[in-house]
């Protein structure tokens, strides 16, 4: 629907926020957040609760006021707009869908407030009920409906108003995996179809990987990392991020002519973009470590626990000095693992990475 | 999400047992009983002197309200009480209207508020009813009278007019408007509100198309316990009203009282309970035609 690049752009800038909590304490929700997001992005907010994620979209929205910092979207400000003037639309964790409307007039409320025909509101209506496969459902009212329906109502709801960004604030949250796996497939069907930029929020780190052209990684109100989900998953450039996103082993100690010591293990080959010195830390996905054969070996583990999960075992190591290392590997050698044995563990250094 | 329907509840629980034999007690002997008495004294006879009732079956009570017959033995359609229960109507229609107009506003104000806020919001509508409504309508007696407040702040002297009766039977159902219209409004959940304007509906449409449908069963109820009480009330247009608009209620009084035709006074009372009667069904009927 939109397509000359550059016109919809939403750019945040220094976005702040900050809310009293019960006891008259400041709360920052927001802390000078800036992200710039090209027309026709799928963007992931993704954080634990409480991050500042929902906060930023609800100010996108008009539900919440900004303290500082500015909203463009398409080169006009929007952050001082009331709600139903910005050009934006919101899909709500709880659908909100009107109770007393079928999912048609649900549809058109939205078309109503503009002035449009209503011809042109019944195609519109009719077309936006096709493209989220309702059209057989469009005269039940929302307590007819199952819940996967009434989210593709609240969807198709909120596109019929073309919107330049439509945000969708955890809307999976409430379905079953099953189905939630569905719909994730379904959006990016969607977001291909309209070309609308989809500014998505979900605490999911799943999810923000299956859906995401990027991702935009929230904790304490601040933006951690923005990127790619490969480059978020690959190159985390904070402890959090690397634990958040994916399961990894932090390990801080010295290096030193290649060689990293600490935490009870030691590991050679260190890459040479890491440079030498002490307290530095480091980042190794359980994938990249291996059991019994490798190039690199990093010594003998005692195994402190074995979760078989169908098509991977994850094996959890533990250190000379207590520290956990997880790991991640085929489920072919399962037979001769047993909790309290030592193992020799491998790692595949090129997959070794640092953190600030 | 879907509501459920009466016929579902398991009637070991919900049925006749013996925690709810108090409930059919005091139904049988306070609301039953009065009202089959009612009924039968309105097909009965004058007593000898005026009082009482003799059993003698006659539908001479209801021919009374409805004919009227001259000294010639001539009967022809009597318009004398028919007006007074127009009037009535009229004034419960007008009051019921008031009503809505400043409790549906009022109601979903409140429901906007923090919850702390709204506690004390609703304690304060409540506060009337911790004092005995003569003793309220006695307040509004010597507010309205010559020397009172309003006369005071340059207001003409309302006290034995139907302005004063109107402005004390609002007064006196404003809360019970108030009160289920808030009960339904506090459970509007927020973010309908915001998806409304969200998709850029102005307040106002938002209140017509959103608020007030989803609050229709406060309203409804609402409507229902001002305008039957309203209908019939005593109180106000004795006391404030002076009783020089005959009113409905007063109508039935006199009958039992001042004029002693008893039979007269069952059958207007069976005629209003038949009013309130078709009153409340149509609303729930209403009712049942949104739900569906």
């Amino acid at each position: 629907m939109v397509d000359d690049s550059g016109w919809a752009d939403l750019v945040i800038s220094g976005v702040s926020k900050s809310f009293r909590d019960p006891k008259g304490a400041e709360v920052k929700a927001l802390a000078e957040v800036s992200l710039n997001i090209p027309s026709g992005e799928f963007v992931v907010l993704l954080g634990p609760s409480g991050c500042g994620k929902t906060t930023l979209l609800r100010s996108i929205a008009g539900f919440e006021k900004i303290d500082a910092g500015y909203i463009n979207l398409g080169g006009t400000r929007i952050d001082l707009l009331p709600p139903h003037k910005r050009p934006v639309n919101t899909v709500f964790q709880s659908y909100a869908l009107f109770p007393h409307m079928t999912v048609a007039e649900n549809i058109s409320f939205g078309l109503e407030n503009e002035k449009i025909e209503k011809r042109e509101i019944k195609s519109r209506v009719a077309e936006v009920l096709e493209l989220v496969e309702m059209s057989a459902l469009s005269e039940r009212k929302p307590s007819q409906m199952s819940g996967g329906q009434q989210q593709r109502a609240a969807l198709a709801r909120a596109l019929a108003k073309k919107p330049k960004v439509l945000l969708l604030d955890e809307p999976l949250a409430a379905l079953d995996l099953k189905l939630r796996k569905t719909m994730q497939i379904e959006l990016k069907r969607i977001h291909r179809a309209t070309g609308t930029t989809f500014l998505f929020v979900t605490h999911d780190q799943n999810e923000a990987m299956a859906l995401g052209d990027r991702i935009a990684v929230f904790n304490s109100g601040q933006l951690v990392q923005v990127g790619t989900p490969f480059e978020i998953y690959t190159a985390p450039t904070t402890e959090f991020v690397a634990n958040f996103i994916g399961e990894s082993t932090v390990l801080t100690g010295s290096i030193d002519s290649r060689t990293f010591t600490g935490e009870g293990v030691k590991i050679q080959q260190i890459p040479n973009q890491i440079a030498d010195g002490s307290a530095k830390k480091i980042i190794i996905r359980p994938e990249a470590f291996s059991l019994f054969s490798g190039k690199n070996s990093v010594g003998q583990l005692r195994i402190k626990e074995i979760i078989f999960a169908g098509d991977a075992l994850e094996v959890l190591l533990t250190s000379s000095t207590g520290h956990e290392v997880r790991v991640k590997s085929d489920v072919s050698i399962l037979a001769q693992l047993s909790v309290g044995n030592e193992v020799e563990l491998f790692v595949d250094a090129a997959q070794i990475g640092q953190i600030n | 999400m879907r509501i459920p329907v009466r016929s579902q509840r398991e009637p070991g629980i919900y049925g006749p047992n013996a925690v709810s034999f108090p409930a059919y007690v005091t139904g049988f002997f306070l609301v039953g009983m009065p009202l089959v008495v009612i009924t039968i004294f309105s097909f009965l006879s004058r007593g000898d002197f005026g009082s009482g009732v003799i059993r003698k079956f006659t539908l001479e009570a209801y021919r009374t309200v409805f004919f009227e017959t001259d000294l010639m033995g001539n009967s022809s359609f009597n318009f004398t009480y028919l007006h007074i229960i127009g009037r009535s109507v009229l004034l419960a229609f007008t009051v019921t209207l008031i009503c809505l107009i400043v409790g549906i506003p009022t109601a979903i104000w409140i429901a906007l508020q923090k919850k702390s806020t709204q506690r004390v919001l609703i304690a304060l509508v409540t506060i009337p009813f911790w004092v005995n409504v003569l003793a309220r309508t006695y307040a509004w007696m010597l507010l309205l009278s010559e020397g009172g407040l309003f006369d005071k702040l340059g207001s003409p002297v309302l006290l034995y007019t139907s302005w004063a009766t109107f402005i004390g039977l609002t007064y006196a159902f404003l809360p019970f408007m108030v009160l289920p219209i808030y009960a339904s409004a506090e459970k509007l959940d927020r973010s309908i509100l915001e998806a409304a304007f969200d998709l850029g509906a102005s307040g106002w449409r938002v209140l017509i198309r959103i608020v007030i449908p989803m609050i229709r069963f406060g309203i409804f109820a609402g409507i229902a316990i001002v305008f039957i009480p309203a209908l019939g009330a005593y109180v106000q247009p004795a006391l404030l009203g002076g009783n020089k608009v005959m009113l409905i209620g007063s109508l039935i009084n006199d009958q039992f009282g001042e004029s002693r035709n008893w039979p007269v006074g069952a059958a207007l009372a069976v005629l209003l309970l038949a009013m309130t009667g078709v009153i409340l069904l149509s609303t729930r009927r209403r009712k049942l035609e949104f739900a569906s």
